[in-house]
């Protein structure tokens, strides 16, 4: 069976990097491959990083609460530099209200807190095998 | 894919991320990729970049990197890391410090991962390292998974071997075992800052003074404090220069010719490997039939597989 290769990356300025980690394991134990960048991406860095590594679906992981200017900037990113839009996960504090507007803008789906990595990775897998 | 490969050809991110895809996962198509791409190659420098866990190897990559940049060349980088035996899955981050160089159009970077490859690189490297050689990367960096003392693959791959290691992993004696320290072209003691730095750059450099071989080129044994780009351009000298070396006289075309060997020996093990799989698999019930006899002790297991090898289809 085809590998399911995800970027999990961490944008802007938050330097809280638990849950990402704890998504990228978990997603490991599910036989995914998981490229991770670490703190600090620009969202220039993260679509580039995409389209070098190939990957079938881009999780982001956002604190802060910029995820509202950080977002479209890098699914804007992504569409530039790989001619399509490769499905963008985004994970973390994210206010109910906020959550139609990121999946309106491209968003593939968004994770609050109380997801399971199960259902993180049940989602990511439904999602990239749909193609 | 005519169009992928020729974009390809430009250095072009996006159909070099796709290709590096096609090769490592062989989706349909692999075969012809290279054989289009195999011919247009063999310029590049290709450095292998081997030494334990958490060493400094990625840091020191991204440094070279840099000093490559500097000098006006383009480089690419291939780093693996493990597959997990349990879920088959793999944690890639050994890009996490090569991230500066993420958006330079100069820098081509792509994680790997072994997939139960044994050797400390993937099966797909060779394959990855004739896309980025075609595409005109004038240096190819190798890193390998963190390697204990007998993954000497990079041999094979690299023209060039540098084995990174750090103060406190072990005294003379395991500097003078056999295996991964036999290989190197450049012995690097990263970390230097640390306790014993000298004392394991004293270590490399007995073993070296041991070896009794009539050598063209002495492997030197240099320090680095990479996560502070101490000792790097230093490094990066001696990777030119062991490349000035290997090109004169011959060596390189030695190296090439063996190598070659080591390919298509490669190829034709994994090609009768996995026919011998593909058959296990189709026929399964009828091979444990004869599984169970030899559990009974009905006949032993060197006739079964003579009689399945007649069998097997090789499709290389």
């Amino acid at each position: 069976m085809k590998k399911i290769r995800v970027l999990i990356a961490k944008p802007g300025l938050d330097g809280h990097d638990r849950g990402a980690k704890v998504v990228a394991r978990a997603l490991r134990d599910r036989g995914f491959e998981v490229v991770y960048t670490g703190l600090h991406q620009t969202p220039e860095q993260i679509a580039a990083t995409a389209v070098q590594e190939g990957v079938d679906a881009v999780g982001l992981s956002i604190l802060s609460g910029s995820h509202g200017t950080l977002v479209p900037r890098v699914l804007d990113e992504i569409k530039e530099r790989a001619g399509t839009m490769i499905p963008v996960f985004v994970g973390g504090i994210i206010p109910q209200e906020d959550i139609a507007p990121l999946k309106e803008a491209g968003v593939a789906e968004v994770f609050t807190p109380g997801t399971t990595t199960a259902q993180i990775a049940d989602a990511i897998s439904d999602i990239v095998k749909k193609g | 894919m005519d169009d992928l490969i020729a974009k390809a050809l430009q250095k072009d991110s996006l159909a070099l991320g796709r290709l590096s895809r096609i090769l490592d996962d062989s989706e349909e198509g692999w075969e012809r990729v290279l054989e289009e791409l195999y011919p247009l190659g063999g310029k590049a420098h290709i450095v292998g970049v081997t030494g334990p866990p958490g060493a400094g190897k990625s840091t020191l990559v991204s440094c070279i990197v840099s000093e490559v940049r500097k000098s006006g060349r383009t480089s690419a980088v291939l780093a693996v890391d493990p597959t997990s035996p349990y879920s088959g899955g793999a944690i890639l981050g050994d890009r996490i410090r090569m991230q500066s160089h993420a958006t330079d159009p100069g820098v081509f970077i792509r994680s790997l991962a072994t997939r139960g490859h044994i050797g400390g690189l993937s099966k797909s490297i060779r394959s990855l390292v004739v896309l980025l050689d075609a595409a005109g990367f004038d240096m190819i960096i190798l890193e390998t998974v963190g390697v204990g003392q007998e993954e000497v693959e990079i041999r094979g791959q690299a023209h060039t071997t540098i084995y990174v290691t750090v103060p406190g992993l072990g005294d003379g004696i395991q500097a003078m075992k056999a295996g991964i320290l036999e290989i190197a072209d450049i012995y690097l003691v990263n970390k230097a800052d640390l306790k014993y730095a000298n004392v394991t750059v004293k270590d490399l450099q007995t073993m070296l003074a041991m070896s009794e071989n009539e050598k063209l080129w002495s492997p030197p044994v240099l320090t680095s404090v990479a996560s502070e780009g101490e000792g790097v351009s230093e490094l990066v000298v001696y990777v030119n220069d062991h490349w000035e070396h290997i090109n004169k006289g011959g060596v390189l075309q030695e190296w090439r010719h063996w190598a070659a060997g080591q390919s298509v020996r490669e190829v034709l093990r994994d090609a009768v490997g996995s026919g011998v799989g593909e058959l296990m698999e189709e026929r399964s019930e009828e091979l444990s039939d004869d599984i169970e006899k030899v559990s009974n002790r009905e006949v032993d297991p060197g006739s079964v597989a003579r009689k399945w090898l007649s069998k097997v289809k090789f499709d290389v």
